[in-house]
């Protein structure tokens, strides 16, 4: 099929406006009009996809408030925990914790997948992250016992003990926020995904809601990533044995 | 045997309706379980957010979630005077929780009753939601679905769309008959009618959304779909005569009246609003059907499989930390959605000059940072003329060391005009000499070097230790 100038720069709006995780249809009515174009012209469709793929993106939902992208891990759009926490002197222990928290929150949402099917905005705390987290913790303890095997090589310890190990909230009574403490990585993991529209804090209270993009990022791409890379390391590993 | 059938399913119907109002008996009953509930009345409580909401949903599109939970806070810390704020803050929570059914283990109310059938008294399940959320734009809303307005209503399952029709002739009547406190009062009602037709729609578009991957839904929807349309068209033409008949009392009213009338024409332009919008949706999301049901939405791996609970979280937290991390990696990019890659600007440049050097920690063993190497050249503020001056002034430096202060002291005398781009550009220029980690702009002396001197630097604008600078002979291989 030939596009036409006029459709490729309409295509390039509509990926420069859903660029932008805070950008909603009711802001511009441009953007509505080309997310309505995107959902019923299916010309204008396969040309935003083919732009869209060749950033090496997805389009992971195209709902009435706009376009959803996901980026795939080495797309120049990426952003990644790198980016994230570069101007921090972070080491590998907090960034572990950081993206464990992440999906802690994700899980803590949507513990099912019939939770992912469901439009609900259930508020979560830290407090109600840093439980989930620690009651996996605790039975994980209960089946693996409380001596980590002898291993010199740090990388080599099981995830949860790093978790474990860590202290709530940071001892010390300067005012930065700890690296490390879980209660701290929480809340700034809850800041970040507000910041890239994937949760809203709640007027006056210390909880987050989720908002559809979380579901939709969860539901198209992000949780069977993560379930597929899982059954491969362990396919992997049932294999060395 | 027609007749008895219609009945027999008018009693389940109402059956049905009645079991609409047991969730709020069920909070009530089990109030003893919870502790500081018992001297609450939560049936007040719950049916006050009820009213909250739908007030809200008049007003606008719906509640803010904070708003209610303080709101009904305030309510239940008349009924139960203990000074402990918390608690009431939770209990309202819990109720808004409840309401939506956030606690239950499936998405709707469900209470068992009977249902007849020719081969007797065979088990059924009422199922509903009575409150949901809802996003706009960036905001979350509580709604009431047409069943939590129902209750409030009073009424057991009635016909929304004749109600609107029968309410609004009756409206007519009153308004030409001069009754216009009677008529102020169906109007409102009207209004409440016209909301619960909207949410009954939106029920209707979001299930054949959910549809749409599953059933055979087209005929359905498109249907009714169809008759909606039908339906908000004759609305609107009504309201229209309404309209035209007000203006005509408004002119005749007494002036004791015309509050009263004002009030009523504003109830009705809200309603005929609200039935413009619905019917640019409707259009809207007829046009979407009809694509998605010749080709469905091919988002990737659409359908939700996957527990993240306990097949992903927990797994993931037994794997070896290294590989842990890589998958969390991968997860967080694909979670957190694109984001454009930044141009650098020379602020976000002179940001990254003065940061403290990053070490590599010592408890990390696998980090490699990878320095991020940019172009520089594009994308600065200063202009062509800027860098010549710039060059001039560093051109005038030898193999004899001249002190910073001097040069910015001629570089400001020479182009008073072009402040603070010069100075500016200068002290990067002075900054990069003295500690060269990057390519240097083409326009830099190659042989410059800057190093501290023993004295402050005596400036206006800027502080420090003064530098030395000078050329240095190529080194020859």
């Amino acid at each position: 099929v030939k596009v036409d100038d006029s459709t490729a720069g309409d295509a390039a709006q509509l990926i420069h406006y859903a660029l932008d995780p805070k950008m909603f249809t009711d802001r511009s009515e441009e953007y509505r009009a080309l997310t309505q174009r995107y959902r019923t012209d299916l010309g204008f469709q396969g040309t935003v996809d083919a732009i869209v793929h060749g950033f090496r993106m997805e389009v992971v939902d195209a709902n009435e408030w706009g376009l959803v992208l996901s980026a795939r891990p080495g797309s120049m759009f990426g952003f990644s925990m790198a980016d994230w926490r570069r101007r921090h002197n972070v080491g590998y222990e907090s960034r572990l914790l950081h993206g464990l928290a992440i999906a802690a929150i994700a899980a803590c949402y949507y513990p099912t997948a019939r939770t992912l099917e469901e439009d609900q905005h259930r508020p979560l705390s830290v407090d109600h992250v840093e439980t989930f987290l620690r009651n996996a913790c605790d039975e994980l303890r209960k089946r693996h016992g409380d001596d980590p095997p002898a291993s010199e090589q740090p990388e080599y310890e099981q995830a949860w003990r790093v978790v474990a190990r860590q202290k709530s909230v940071t001892s010390s009574t300067g005012i930065r926020a700890s690296e490390k403490a879980t209660r701290d990585v929480i809340r700034r993991c809850f800041e970040l995904l507000a910041d890239r529209g994937l949760v809203k804090k709640m007027k006056g209270q210390e909880s987050w809601q989720p908002l559809q993009r979380f579901r939709a990022s969860m539901l198209g791409i992000a949780s069977h990533y993560a379930y597929e890379e899982l059954a491969a390391i362990q396919a992997k590993e049932s294999e060395d044995v | 045997m027609d007749e008895m059938s219609d009945r027999v399913d008018l009693t389940l119907q109402r059956v049905r309706t009645l079991l609409h109002t047991a969730p709020l008996h069920e909070l009530e009953a089990n109030k003893a379980h919870r502790e500081g509930w018992d001297r609450l009345d939560t049936r007040y409580l719950q049916l006050r957010a009820f009213e909250l909401v739908l007030e809200k949903m008049s007003e606008g599109e719906g509640a803010d979630r904070s708003t209610l939970v303080s709101e009904l806070a305030r309510l239940a810390g008349g009924m139960d005077p203990s000074p402990d704020l918390d608690h009431q803050h939770q209990v309202a929570q819990q109720v808004v929780a409840w309401l939506l059914n956030e606690t239950g283990s499936s998405p709707t109310f469900q209470d068992e009753h009977l249902v007849p059938s020719a081969s007797g008294w065979r088990r059924g399940v009422s199922d509903v939601k009575l409150m949901r959320e809802d996003q706009r734009g960036d905001e979350i809303l509580v709604k009431l679905t047409p069943a939590g307005i129902n209750i409030l209503l009073g009424a057991l399952a009635i016909d929304v769309a004749d109600e609107q029709r029968a309410r609004e002739r009756l409206l007519d009547e009153e308004i030409r008959r001069g009754r216009y406190d009677r008529a102020l009062v169906l109007a409102t009602q009207a209004r409440i009618l016209s909301i619960q037709y909207e949410e009954e729609l939106a029920e209707v578009v979001r299930m054949a959304r959910v549809d749409v991957r599953r059933l055979d839904w087209a005929n359905r929807v498109a249907q009714r779909m169809k008759e909606a349309l039908d339906h908000v068209a004759d609305r609107l033409h009504t309201e229209s005569e309404i309209t035209a008949h007000l203006l005509v009392a408004r002119e005749e009213a007494a002036p004791e009246q015309t509050a009263t009338l004002d009030e009523l024409a504003r109830v009705l332009e809200d309603c005929t609003r609200r039935h413009l919008r619905l019917e640019g949706r409707l259009m809207e999301s007829s046009e979407v059907f009809l694509v998605e049901q010749e080709h469905i939405f091919h988002g990737p791996g659409s359908i939700a499989t996957v527990n993240f609970g306990n097949e992903v979280l927990d797994p993931l937290l037994t794997l070896p930390a290294s590989h842990a991390l890589s998958i969390c990696e991968g997860f967080f990019i694909l979670l957190t959605g694109p984001e454009s890659p930044q141009m650098l600007d020379l602020h976000h440049l002179l940001d990254d000059l003065f940061a403290p050097r990053r070490e590599i920690s010592d408890e990390d063993p696998l980090v490699i940072e990878e320095p991020d190497l940019v172009d520089a050249e594009p994308e600065t503020v200063f202009s062509r003329d800027d860098i010549e001056r710039v060059q001039a002034v560093l051109g005038s430096i030898t193999e004899t060391p001249v002190l910073f202060s001097d040069l910015l002291t001629d570089a400001r005398h020479r182009y008073p005009s072009d402040e603070p781009a010069v100075s500016e550009l200068l002290r990067f220029a002075a900054l990069w000499a003295c500690a060269p980690d990057q390519e240097a702009p083409r326009w830099m002396p190659r042989d410059l070097v800057a190093m501290p001197s023993d004295s402050r630097l005596q400036d206006p604008r800027f502080g420090g230790d003064d530098l030395l600078l000078c050329r240095v002979a190529e080194e020859v291989e």
